[in-house]
């Protein structure tokens, strides 16, 4: 099940910001059930950034109701009125908050520094507010004073904690040269309006790219990075920008659109039917498969598979003409190996066995310096047309029960030799059987050096 | 199918199936030569496998074939960020040394660094948007790109095989505002000077209307035995695309697509997550996947659809675990091709080569609706296919550890919340 922590902007909360049960136990006796009443009040009129609010725990019911018991003035304890814009009676939270904060101190602790400084946030906030509303107000004790500054400075600190702070704590490399301001501001609107492409963020330069930004994020969270993630992502750094539905088109946008020459020439090439082809369909049979029997000596050998597909490869070649180069039909299949010599073909499979059995896993580190004159293209397509090609219908023959396409986890296993000895007797029947084909025969052998 | 914007007709499941549809196929031939490295179970080889067994049945004589355009890294951008997409233009084996750089964008053993890296995703995700345009420009039916489908990749990390996630790329292109407004213009302006005075006027009016193809609603489904997890986090919180994804859950890759995941904001019960246990056969998944789909399609109504044909989930695949047949995951395009609305068919997951090639050939001709043979034709990977050189593939005897009531409850929870 995904949880996810955010906050409404999308940004992804600390977690040490989350409100616990433990906090909202202390919230309960103290200073902070004014707050939990008066905040959710105050903060519709007060222009408080966002961020102010994921230092605040969530009121509850039973903090509001508690809170007031204790308050001396509890009969109405907030007098807000439309001129003061909702500002409560800042004097009286002062002097509570001192109370409170007198009170509070003296209080055993258990749980710790964490659950301290929750609510010496909560009781700062309050000294602030207070300070801001009567700056010449001097009731606060110099110890106090020096207390809220500490507090305050380091809130201050936290939240307006730049990205560029972040960058250079972490261990990757900062961004290049520029430096670029952040700010929490949606930058959605802003991104839809430019294509999605540059991110919007206030900049002293240039404006902000968004993997930038996004790269920044990431910096935060590098340590999730290395680990399996098992949630899905929430946030700009993972939804896709989806422009929004906009009216259906008329029917004169869609054949405008469908002659737009920049469409057009991004649309891809045509191969198939080709240019000027004009023979019927409905001529071509559709689905037909090979047929149960053939007039060859062994039916199902593999100088007999092999004769039918080269027949049909010629006829096809017929069909497609130029489609069928196009399609690179011309690089399919064991035909390929008439493009290397046999030397080069034992070569490849003598060196296949030899990097298998000694548990040395680079068949394709050394395979370029074996076949120097061949590209690494030329390898991969010998490796799936020809070599994986015999070796699968050498195994359909000796093996038909375990066939096995991915022979690299095989071959050192308790099964893998099992399966060795299986070929070794089946081969030798098999070369019984086949011995009036010399052609043949020498085929199987090739193929069961490949094994 | 003319407007696709008006496309949207609900089923009518017993005429729908014989209407012809007009199919177009994207391949790129050189997309077997890519290789992700030694033992690593992804080989493109399979789609080169396909193609051929395809020409060789005739099909693709019914369908136009087409070559697609190499993706621009600008395109990747429309989802990716352009950090991530540099490094792949960047990256290669012999250079990746920063270990702090691989893992920021999860390049493991899962998705190495291989020779070529950026044309390989730049091929499969230009396959997928040319398959999109098609679709917008309502040339098709059915588009069809083996290629694509690589679901896991996210905006800055490669997962599960994927690099780019070209599933996403194309949806986008699919829902996206095409402003074609400039294009008359160089042909006005090139006529003779003493008509320039209704030229501007012209001009202006092109400028103030904008034209606009648009699909409202697209909805993707992931048959892959793997949860959809890159497509559903890059449209989780938009109601224009739904994402239904059939998957195991419980301890197998990626881990996300629990039943109760549906989606958030805007986008909440936009995302449909169906969980399924080991063993799974054809019978117990179409009794969730037809009545799922069905009520998707009544509810959502889009006008395209996604599928997302992962192969890994037929039996006896390397790294599956479920026991459908070709023919029971073939249903799945039968069904919802017989819903008669734009239709996109993206390859995806699939471990045993050659059932992989078997599956969607067997698709294509479902796209088609023709008759085929069970022996397959003589082509140039026919050894791949014996003993037998059937088409089908056998399922195995393994245990369905889905009992009827999990089914049941997993239904019932679904439709629910549709």
């Amino acid at each position: 099940m995904t949880s996810l922590s955010f906050c409404d902007d999308g940004v992804t909360l600390d977690p040490l910001l989350i409100p616990t049960e433990e906090d909202k136990e202390e919230k309960k006796e103290g200073l902070g059930g004014i707050f939990f009443r008066r905040i959710p009040v105050a903060s519709t009129a007060l222009s408080t950034t966002p961020e102010f609010h994921q230092f605040l725990p969530i009121p509850s019911p039973e903090s509001e109701s508690l809170p007031r018991s204790h308050l001396p003035d509890a009969s109405d304890p907030i007098s807000l009125t439309a001129d003061e814009g909702g500002l409560y009676d800042a004097d009286v939270a002062v002097r509570q908050s001192d109370e409170r904060m007198a009170g509070r101190e003296g209080d055993a602790s258990p749980s710790g520094s964490r659950k301290t400084t929750r609510s010496e946030l909560v009781g700062m906030l309050a000294l602030l507010r207070g300070m801001a509303m009567d700056p010449r107000n001097r009731s606060m004790a110099a110890a106090e004073e020096e207390w809220l500054e500490t507090q305050a400075l380091r809130a201050r600190e936290t939240l307006f904690h730049t990205l560029d702070d972040a960058t250079r704590m972490r261990e990757l490399p900062p961004p290049p040269e520029r430096k670029l301001r952040t700010g929490r501001i949606s930058t959605e609107g802003s991104q839809k309006k430019n294509g999605g492409k540059l991110g919007s963020v206030e900049v002293r330069t240039q404006p902000k790219r968004r993997s930038e930004r996004i790269a920044q994020n990431a910096n935060q969270s590098i340590h999730h990075l290395r680990t399996r993630r098992q949630r899905i992502g929430f946030g700009s750094n993972f939804q896709a920008d989806v422009p929004d539905w906009t009216s259906p088109p008329s029917e004169t946008d869609v054949s405008n659109y469908k002659e737009d020459l920049n469409t057009l020439k991004w649309l891809g090439t045509q191969i198939w039917p080709a240019e000027g082809d004009d023979r019927k369909t409905c001529d071509l049979v559709i689905g037909k498969g090979r047929l149960n029997y053939c007039a060859c000596s062994f039916p199902g050998s593999v100088v007999c598979i092999r004769s039918h597909v080269s027949e049909a490869r010629l006829k096809l070649k017929d069909d497609l003409g130029q489609a069928f180069f196009a399609w690179g039909f011309d690089g399919m299949g064991e035909e390929v190996s008439q493009l290397w010599t046999k030397e080069e073909q034992m070569s490849f499979d003598a060196l296949k066995r030899l990097k298998n059995e000694s548990g040395y896993n680079c068949f394709w580190e050394a395979a370029p310096k074996y076949f120097i004159s061949r590209s690494r293209q030329d390898l991969i397509n010998y490796y799936f047309n020809v070599y994986l090609l015999r070796r699968t219908s050498n195994q359909s023959r000796l093996t038909p029960e375990h066939i096995n396409t991915d022979e690299e986890d095989n071959e050192h296993s308790e099964d893998a030799k099992k399966m060795k000895r299986i070929v070794i007797k089946k081969k030798a029947k098999l070369m019984r059987n086949h011995d009036q084909d010399s052609s043949g025969v020498n085929r199987v052998k090739s193929f069961t050096l490949a094994a | 199918m003319e407007g696709a914007g008006g496309g949207n007709s609900l089923p009518s499941t017993s005429g729908a199936d014989a209407v012809k549809r007009r199919v177009s196929y994207f391949y790129d031939p050189d997309v077997g030569n890519y290789y992700y490295g030694l033992g690593h179970p992804m080989k493109p080889h399979r789609i080169r496998m396909t193609h051929s067994l395809l020409e060789k049945y005739g099909l693709l004589d019914r369908m136009k074939v087409i070559h697609p355009q190499l993706a621009r890294d600008r395109d990747l951008c429309a989802f990716h960020t352009d950090d991530y997409v540099a490094f792949l233009q960047s990256a290669k084996p012999e250079t990746l040394t920063n270990p702090c750089v691989a893992r920021r964008f999860n390049i493991t053993d899962d998705c190495p660094v291989f020779y070529r890296l950026f044309e390989f995703c730049q091929t499969y995700t230009g396959a997928s948007v040319d398959a999109a345009k098609e679709l917008n420009r309502c040339n098709a039916d059915i588009v069809i790109n083996w290629s694509g489908g690589l679901h896991h990749a996210k905006r800055s990390e490669a997962s599960g095989f994927c690099y780019v996630n070209d599933i996403v790329l194309a949806i986008l292109k699919l829902l996206e505002n095409h402003d074609v407004s400039p294009l008359l213009v160089p042909s006005l302006l090139s006529s003779s000077f003493h008509r320039s005075f209704c030229v501007s006027v012209f001009h202006s009016l092109l400028l103030i209307c904008s034209f606009l193809i648009c699909l409202q609603r697209v909805l993707y489904v992931d048959i892959d035995i793997h949860h959809g997890d890159g497509v559903e986090e890059a449209f989780l919180t938009t109601d224009r695309v739904m994402t239904v994804s059939f998957h195991k859950f419980g301890e197998y890759f990626p881990g996300t697509g629990h039943i109760l995941d549906n989606g958030y904001g805007k986008g909440k019960y936009y995302a449909v997550n169906v969980p399924l246990n080991d063993g799974i056969d054809d019978e117990s998944y179409h009794y969730l996947f037809k009545p799922i789909i069905a009520k998707v399609m009544e509810v959502f109504n889009p006008d395209a659809v996604v599928l997302q044909c992962g192969a890994d989930s037929l039996s006896g695949d390397r790294l599956g675990c479920f026991n459908l047949s070709v023919k029971g995951h073939a249903e799945c395009v039968r069904y919802l091709r017989s819903f008669n609305v734009p239709l996109m068919l993206l390859g995806g997951g699939g471990y045993t080569l050659r059932n992989v090639a078997r599956c969607w050939c067997y698709e294509v001709y479902w796209s088609l609706h023709v008759e085929v043979n069970d022996k397959m034709p003589d082509h140039e990977y026919l050894g791949y296919y014996g003993p037998d050189y059937n088409i089908h593939v056998a399922t195995s005897n393994m245990e369905n550890k889905n009992s009827r009531k999990s089914l049941d409850d997993i239904k019932a929870k679904i439709l629910d919340n549709l």
